[in-house]
This record gives C-alpha cells, sequence and structure tokens, in this order.
C-alpha cells in the first residue's frame, strides 16, 4: 500500500490517501501556481495521464490476503476501512439505501468465509467487489427494483447538462461563436487555503452525495480511491468512454460549485 | 455496451474546418485530455488551445483544484456496530476451532 501511494504521490497524482485527512502534498505540487495571466505551454503531467498508472490493486494485495487468513485483525479493519465508501456506493446502484451497508456487511462476511479458498486469480480487491455486485444484483432482481445499470447510464450520460452553462460562450451571431464571453474567474492566490480548507472539503463531499448513483461511484473511485479509469470502467461494466463521460459529469459539477463557492466567499 | 461518448451540444457548427478547437468543445473534452485518453491530434490542438486561451487555462487549473479537493474529502466512517459485528465474525473464523 505504502509504496504503492508513494509512487502515485511520485507522479504527482491527485490520488487518495491511505490515511483520513492525509493530503497528498505531491498534488497539490503538482498544481501551476494561480494564472496570473500567465499562459500555460502544457499543463503539468497528472498520474493518470498516458498510461494507466497502476494496472490493478497494488502488490500489498498479497499481504494483504495472507494477513486475512492469519487472522491479524487490524489489517482487517484497515481493509473494511479503506473499501466502505466505495463498496457503499457499488450497491447503491443496484440497491435502496437503507439495504446497502447491511449488503455491504453480508459481503465482508462472505470474504471472511471464502478467503481461505481465495485462489487469487484476480485481485482481492476484484474479488471483494465481484462478490458485492452479484450479492446486490440478485438481491435488486428479487425485488424487482433494478435498472438494468445500462439504463442508469445511458440517462445519466445522456443528460444533456453541459459541463459549462452555454450563456457563458458567445453564441453563432456574436465575435468568436464558441468561445468564452463570461470565462472563469482565477481563484487567486487564496486557492491553496481553500483547497485545503476541511469547509470546502465537506463541501465537496456533500456535491458527491448529490449526484445520481453511478457518477458518484466512478467518482469516487476514480478521484478519491484513485483507482485507474480501466478498472473502474471493468469493475461496473461500462465502456471506458461511459467511465469518463460520467467522471466528467460528476467533476464538471464539483467544479461549478466550488466556483460559485468561491466566488460568493471573494465577495464578502 | 453502447458507448455514448460525449454526445453533441447544440454549439453551432461542430466544426468550422480549421483544426482550431473552441472554447465550449474544450471544456467538454477536459476529463479525455487529463487521462491522456484524447487521440494525438486532438491532444496536439487541446494543447495548443489551452496555451492560448486564458479562459480555458483557469478553467484547466479549477478542475484539477477540484479534483484535488474530492481527493481530500472526508472519508466515510464505518459504523461502529458494523465494524463490531465484522470482528465478531472474523474472530470467530479466525479462531482454531472456527474456519475450517
Amino acid at each position: 500500500m505504502t509504496a504503492d501511494l508513494n509512487a502515485r504521490e511520485a507522479a504527482g497524482g491527485v490520488f487518495a490517501r491511505s490515511r483520513r485527512s492525509a493530503m497528498p502534498s505531491a498534488a497539490i505540487q503538482a498544481i501551476p501556481a494561480a494564472h496570473a495571466g500567465a499562459r500555460m505551454a502544457a499543463p503539468p503531467p497528472l498520474a493518470s495521464e498516458g498510461a494507466e498508472p497502476i494496472a490493478d490493486a497494488g502488490s500489498d494485495e498479497t499481504d494483504s490476503v495472507a494477513a486475512l487468513r492469519a487472522g491479524d485483525e487490524q489489517a482487517f479493519v484497515e481493509l473494511v476501512e479503506r473499501l466502505y465508501r466505495p463498496l457503499l456506493g457499488v450497491a447503491m446502484i443496484y440497491l435502496p439505501s437503507r439495504e446497502i451497508a447491511e449488503e455491504v456487511a453480508q459481503t465482508w462476511i462472505a470474504v471472511l468465509q471464502g478467503i481461505a479458498g481465495f485462489q487469487e486469480r484476480s485481485s482481492l480487491r476484484s474479488w471483494i467487489f465481484g462478490i458485492l455486485t452479484n450479492k446486490a444484483k440478485t438481491r435488486g432482481r428479487r425485488e424487482r427494483r433494478m435498472l438494468p445499470l445500462s439504463m442508469l447510464v445511458r440517462a445519466e450520460a445522456s443528460d444533456e447538462e453541459a459541463a459549462v452553462d452555454p450563456r457563458r460562450f458567445a453564441g453563432r451571431d456574436e465575435p468568436w461563436p464558441g468561445h468564452w464571453k463570461t470565462p472563469p474567474a482565477s481563484w487567486g492566490s487564496e486557492a491553496e487555503q481553500i483547497v485545503l480548507a476541511h469547509e470546502t472539503q465537506e463541501l465537496v463531499a456533500s456535491i458527491i452525495e448529490t449526484l445520481p448513483p453511478v457518477q458518484r461511484v466512478v467518482v469516487t473511485l476514480r478521484d478519491i480511491e484513485g483507482w485507474a479509469s480501466s478498472d473502474v470502467a471493468r469493475q461496473l461494466e461500462i465502456t471506458p468512454g461511459n467511465e469518463r463521460v460520467l467522471l466528467h459529469r460528476a467533476r464538471t459539477r464539483i467544479r461549478a460549485v466550488l466556483e460559485e463557492y468561491i466566488r460568493d466567499a471573494n465577495d464578502v | 455496451m453502447t458507448d455514448l461518448r460525449l454526445p453533441k451540444r447544440a454549439t453551432g457548427d461542430p466544426d468550422d474546418g480549421d483544426g482550431d478547437l473552441r472554447c465550449i468543445e474544450f471544456v467538454e473534452l477536459e476529463t479525455e485530455y487529463l487521462d491522456g485518453a484524447l487521440p494525438s491530434t486532438v491532444r496536439a490542438t487541446a494543447d495548443r488551445h489551452v496555451a492560448e486561451c486564458h479562459g480555458c487555462s483557469v478553467f484547466l487549473d479549477q478542475m484539477r483544484r477540484a479534483i484535488v479537493v474530492t481527493g481530500a474529502s472526508p472519508r466515510e466512517d464505518v459504523p461502529s456496530l458494523i465494524l463490531e459485528r465484522l470482528l465478531g465474525v472474523f474472530r470467530e473464523l479466525s479462531s482454531p476451532a472456527g474456519g475450517a
């Protein structure tokens, strides 16, 4: 785990931390200083640029499996805590909210019962998520409340909401059609503090809560848990293209709320 | 699995033929841009656009910051009742008598 995270942070990743509150410092440094009219020749690389950062879960996987089999309680608790939100997110796609915590608990019980016989043909993480997905699907189907995932994805991805309000761009009869008419204002030199503020992080957590279920799980796995795009697509059984559309919707929604929040804060 | 990609927006002419990107298009490509998932020709066009367009470079910077804040959003606690229950199962299955 540690080596895994270090590698990502060294690459300037924006990825999740293994401990609550630990902010990936390299991710902050990867952000260019606020633009004071400066033009950026090329954006600094994110860890996810180009090649996928990690094919699947890291080399700590084998250790986790061994620790679980050996009865290492601490390792078990850490794993449960680390995967809690992602598992809830996936369960939420298939089940009503009152049932998701129980489904996640049942998944862990199945994991504990099955770990001795786990063949390690897939990663531990994939195996755990596979158990949850199967259970949640079965239960959702039994209760006939489950919309096929493809329908959810189609609805969420084809939603015509643009990344930015189209009125902020020049119309076809104006000079420079399609270019900014009301460009975003730079967040200024306080942006660093704003980004780090606990209140901002709480705000973002609450925006994520309001996202449609598949967008919510995609942004959770990608931007909070640091999964590779291909892993998220595979786990949710959606195309990489749709995965990015959903992630884009989620990210642009978060950016838009932050923009409003920071503008209001600067106005005061 | 149908791949919906980015839906066409009501953005006027989709392409004016000069191979340049308009801001309204760039803001929709950003996640693919950050993922390095754009075809190299589009990528080069996007690089050029962001180098020349202050509004889009600010927008890109804000997207990056939004991603960082998201990554730092507080982790949800596992309810203690659930954790206790799972630990109970874990201990039972891990004890020499349990499990197998």
